[in-house]
């Protein structure tokens, strides 16, 4: 079996929150949300070998885009 | 990474890798709000990676998703830069405004010298059952 993709985002930059909803819509990969310190980890057990070097960077960019928008939400009540 | 620091015309210290082109922003400088403002906007067009090398510092990774050269790289890094300058900016107008844009929209709000549209509908009522062209006349008399 291949190894899970582990993912680390600093929790200063990046909300949980916003983390484990951007993961939601990665469900098909089997993401786990874990937090870690300063930390967020996410990992992902079931990626296809084809996928294993774009998906970081997929989850990367939603993971930021959730966490503006949530921010800006926050910051707009 | 492939190549040790390099100094960008807009002075920030960029290292430049397979696709990618990295830097850190000063916090004090960039605030991060500013930083995810700028990084919203590049979000389209390549894969945006923010991490925190140390205290006040908030490193960028920026990755073409596409083949990009070395000048393609350092152009984007320049832009990113520039658009945190813009962000920045923005949010200093915006924060100086503040005031005088409070000050608009209250006296948009509050100013009461137009009538209400009540006063507006009561008005028509009553100038509709004052014409007198209009009063009903009953039918036995209307055939003379």
């Amino acid at each position: 079996m291949a190894e899970p993709v582990v993912l680390r985002y600093h929790r200063s930059l990046y909300a949980t929150a916003s983390v484990t909803r951007a993961a939601e819509r990665f469900a098909a990969f089997g993401p786990a949300v874990v937090e870690a310190e300063a930390d967020v980890l996410v990992t992902f057990a079931d990626v296809p070998d084809r996928l294993r070097e774009r998906l970081p960077d997929e989850f990367a960019n939603h993971a930021l885009f959730q966490t503006i928008v949530d921010a800006r939400a926050e910051g707009a009540k | 990474m492939t190549e040790p620091q390099q100094a960008a015309p807009n002075g920030l210290q960029i290292e430049l890798g397979a696709r990618r082109v990295s830097f850190v922003v000063d916090e004090a400088l960039y605030p991060l709000d500013t930083i995810q403002g700028a990084a919203y906007l590049f979000l389209d067009r390549c894969y945006v990676f923010l991490d925190r090398p140390a205290d006040q510092r908030v490193a960028v990774v920026l990755k073409a998703k596409g083949e990009a050269d070395e000048p393609t790289l350092d152009a984007l890094a320049g832009e990113f830069a520039n658009e945190l300058l813009n962000q920045a900016l923005r949010k200093a107008v915006g924060a100086s405004n503040a005031k005088i844009r409070e000050f608009i929209l209250a006296k948009a709000f509050f100013s009461v010298d137009a009538p209400s549209s009540i006063d507006k509908l009561l008005a028509e009522l009553d100038a509709e059952e004052m014409e007198p062209l209009e009063i009903p006349v009953p039918w036995e008399k209307t055939d003379g």
